[in-house]
């Protein structure tokens, strides 16, 4: 590395860590002999998929393990060294030496107290001499630095007044009330909307360039990685397995494991068109789903809110449309408004041709015996007191008259059509991993060959690797059973590989919609091409030359756009 | 239905953890709690005492005996006798059939109307939920032992009628641990599927919610039975129990008050040890189930 200076006091230096929780089932090593070094001013990313110990080095760094965890290894943080057991010297380091940014803004603050009381306390618990009135006014210009407009106003607001994207900005100014030599941040924008995250990595990237801060970024998302790293280590199954700069390991990366993990990655295509373009949706047919002119309303009177507002959506049979938007765009409540589940205020949705508003009793059960449904959450989305046989068992059971014989002999089929062993049979949900789970919900949705899937985020809780299985299953079954897909995702990389036709969503509204290859890679509309701009590809040349775009077309509207 | 044999991605993960007994893992839990494992052997225990005692060692619980009225412990009655002539550890079997039968029973029947009100109310929601949860309010708002003595004024109770007036009035709690239980089991993602698909109401509830509520249901139960336990001793000891020459602790410890100013102690510690170690012994067994049950509290 060019930047680190050599002979220089390291932020973070953390030598042969080993981190071994006792559980109930034995000792369980979650961290293995990892050795690392951050120098001031660097940011090194921590990478690694669900299990890989990235988050528990993190936390020994901060002395914040649980309980029944045992640490060997030497952790020095500027210089002077850590001992875990010493709880005095850690609460004194934490926020003085270390500042620390955490996932979930809305869980980091506490509601009952104003986020200038909770950036105060900070302050005064590392400066006795600090008065009341100083740490007011350096909490109002912690949150000038770090983009809150009118801070004056803002200090005595309640964290429930804040936006996601503003809550994880006061977390930053509280992470920096002491001017940290060292910043940990653990997937910081996990929880937020892309175009948040664009913002909040710009306003890592400044504050920690200022101070001359060392970042310990630990993330799974390679784009995150590329946009705002400089060192990447990667981490696999509590070991490193590799480091380097971040251009040497996203480019050219060395061990298996980090190619398998790139190879994964889903990426954005930003030029030109990458899938063959699909015979185009004959409109003879009746669609398999119509939505027209749907409004929903959650509530009534003046607290009511219009989730979907005048929302047209059509698709043909075999196809496959992608939804996308950000939270509260009002994608999920088109997916379940699609199959029945709310009640659109205006508007019709025909499902195979029939109103669903209006076909009552058998033969709207014989309408939604021809849907599959999978849902994000793959822990939620399975039984856990019924067996996975039961589980993908259970539609047949709803509406057809099956021997015990016949749902054995399809859920065989159905396993094996998801390429799950048959072992997994008399198995429960709780026995099986993240990326097994979703396969199970898969199997349960396609159990009756139903002409349309409904998948809203059917992926966006699993590691890549185990994403691109799930979606080559999914792909694959498709292209086998030819049922038509709402593909509900945030994700705008895994809608152009699933979708061949796309609808953005914002508010409640279709702002556009047409095929993937254009909308997607050329939009009209000015939120979608927003929206394309703030993903960050994990390619951290192309990325740098995106983001100064990106900035560049912000500065020019500056005066439009205010902080998120 | 034709399948075309597939050839397996070779990314996806396949390999399958041994299979953990969940079974063994969560009775091992509960042995771990100690206090839970002397609460099992203490009910046990009163059970095969008052249920087996008897063949053991039977007595006459039938007939008064004034001519062996008020004996202390020794030769023949090895707890002694009472006022009108029963020997006392014959009676304190007879008795602990009553309470523990009694309390039991309460306890379950409790439980179960509880979990029935409570689902329903939860999952309806809406008015019908606003209406049923109201109902309990207005039930735990008026102290149950008022209505218990007012009821057994009013008629002379025996173990069946203890057994629903006490269910009648303790189903209340369990109701609105259901209730919030349900609320939650409502929106999980495999009911929102079911429900997609076109799944009944019934399957939903019966399939999916009661099942996930059971482990909240049998902790509660265990409580239940222990304060049925006790209301029955309170009500007996008031005199308005179950009627002589049947008798439980409680009302073996009203009994036993007249005499204890003569320094009769057999007639009042047995039964008092009794109901107290057998209620404590309950609410060990329902902490040991709570933790049985808890994934997460745990290490």
């Amino acid at each position: 590395m060019s930047k680190t200076v050599e002979g220089s006091v390291p932020a973070l230096s953390v030598h042969d860590l080993e981190v071994v929780f006792s559980t109930e089932t034995g000792p369980v090593s979650a961290v293995r002999g990892v050795s690392l070094v951050v120098h001031p001013g660097e940011v090194l990313a921590l990478v690694g998929e669900s299990g890989s110990g990235k988050s528990t080095v993190a936390l020994s760094v901060m002395g914040l393990l649980p309980g029944n965890a045992t640490t060997s290894g030497i952790i020095k943080v500027a210089g002077g060294t850590i001992a875990v057991a010493d709880e005095a010297a850690m609460c004194d380091a934490r926020g003085r030496v270390m500042g620390m940014v955490f996932q979930e803004p809305s869980t980091a603050l506490n509601p009952l107290l104003t986020i200038g009381l909770q950036i105060a306390e900070v302050v005064r618990n590392h400066d006795k001499s600090a008065t009341r009135a100083t740490a007011r006014q350096k909490a109002i210009d912690l949150l000038t630095a770090v983009g809150i407009p009118r801070p004056e106003e803002r200090v005595d607001h309640y964290p429930s007044q804040l936006s996601g994207g503003q809550r994880q900005r006061v977390v930053i100014a509280i992470a920096i009330a002491n001017r940290p030599q060292l910043l940990i941040a653990d997937e910081p924008t996990t929880a937020l909307d892309v175009t948040v995250q664009a913002n909040i990595l710009d306003l890592l990237r400044t504050l920690a360039k200022e101070m001359n801060t060392a970042v310990l970024l630990v993330t799974h998302n390679m784009g995150v990685v590329a946009d705002f790293a400089e060192r990447v280590a990667v981490m696999f199954r509590g070991e490193l397995v590799e480091i380097g700069a971040v251009e040497d390991v996203l480019l050219r990366p060395q061990h298996p494991y980090t190619q398998r993990l790139l190879d994964a990655v889903p990426r954005l295509a930003i030029a030109g068109s990458r899938r063959e373009p699909q015979d185009p949706p004959s409109h003879l047919a009746v669609p398999v789903l119509e939505l027209d002119n749907v409004d929903v309303v959650y509530g009534s009177g003046r607290r009511s809110f219009k989730a979907l507002d005048g929302v047209t959506l059509s698709l043909a049979h075999g196809e496959t449309l992608g939804l996308v938007g950000e939270s509260g765009s009002g994608k999920s409540t088109a997916g379940r408004t699609a199959i029945g589940l709310l009640k659109p205020t205006a508007g019709a949705v025909r499902l195979f041709g029939k109103d669903l508003g209006t076909v009552r009793g058998r033969e709207r059960k014989a309408l939604l015996s021809q849907l599959g449904i999978v849902l994000q959450d793959p822990v939620a989305s399975l039984d856990p007191r019924m067996s996975v046989a039961d589980c993908i068992a259970e539609p047949m059971l709803v509406h057809l008259k099956s021997s015990a014989a016949e749902r054995r002999k399809r859920v065989g089929e159905l396993l094996d059509a998801v390429h799950l062993p048959a072992a997994v049979i008399g198995r429960y949900p709780h026995e099986l991993s993240g990326g097994q789970r979703q396969r199970v919900s898969i199997a349960r949705a396609l159990i009756l060959e139903p002409r349309l899937l409904i998948a809203d985020e059917a992926t966006s809780a699993l590691d890549v690797s185990v994403q691109a299985s799930v979606l080559s299953v999914l792909k694959e079954l498709q292209d086998r059973l030819g049922f038509a897909c709402l593909f509900i995702s945030h994700d705008l990389a895994v809608v152009q590989e699933m979708a061949a036709r796309v609808a953005v969503m914002r508010s409640g509204r279709v702002v556009e919609s047409g095929p993937t290859e254009t909308t997607l890679i050329a939009p009209r509309d000015e939120y979608t091409r927003d929206l394309l701009a703030a993903v960050p590809v994990p390619d951290p040349i192309v990325q740098r030359r995106r983001r100064e775009e990106r900035l560049a077309g912000m500065n020019q509207d500056r005066s439009l756009v205010g902080a998120p | 239905m034709s399948h075309t044999a597939l050839q397996p991605t070779a990314t996806i993960e396949n390999d399958l953890p041994a299979p953990v007994s969940n079974r063994a893992l969560m009775i091992r839990r509960l042995l771990r709690n100690k206090l839970a494992v002397a609460g099992i052997a203490v009910v046990l225990f009163a059970f095969v005492f008052s249920f087996l005692g008897p063949l053991l060692y039977p007595t006459d619980q039938m007939h008064v005996d004034l001519g062996s009225a008020g004996l202390a412990p020794g030769d023949g009655h090895p707890l002694g006798t009472d006022a009108v002539g029963f020997d006392q550890l014959g009676r304190m079997m007879v008795g602990g059939q009553v309470s523990l039968v009694i309390g039991l029973a309460a306890g379950i029947l409790a439980t179960m109307i509880g979990s029935v009100w409570g689902s329903v109310a939860g999952y309806a929601g809406g008015w019908i939920d606003a209406v049923m949860m109201r109902i309990v309010d207005s039930g735990i708002a008026i102290p149950a032992l008022f209505i218990l003595l007012v009821i057994s004024a009013i008629t002379s109770p025996n173990s069946l009628t203890m057994i629903v007036v006490i269910a009648a009035l303790s189903w209340l709690v369990p109701s609105r641990l259901v209730r919030a239980e349900t609320l939650s089991l409502k929106q999980r993602d495999y009911v929102l599927t079911l429900r997609g698909i076109g799944g009944s109401h019934w399957r939903v509830v019966g399939r999916h919610i009661v099942p996930n509520t059971v482990s909240t249901l049998v902790v509660n139960a265990t409580f239940q039975v222990a304060d049925a336990i006790l209301l029955v001793a309170y009500v007996s000891y008031l005199g308005m129990g179950v009627q002589a020459p049947s008798t439980d602790w409680g009302g073996m410890l009203s009994a036993g008050l007249n005499a204890a100013y003569s320094g009769q102690w057999w007639l009042i510690l047995p039964p008092g040890i009794a109901i107290i170690l057998v209620v404590c012994a309950f609410n060990a067994i329902g902490d040991g189930l709570r933790d049985m049950f808890d994934v997460k509290g745990q290490q």
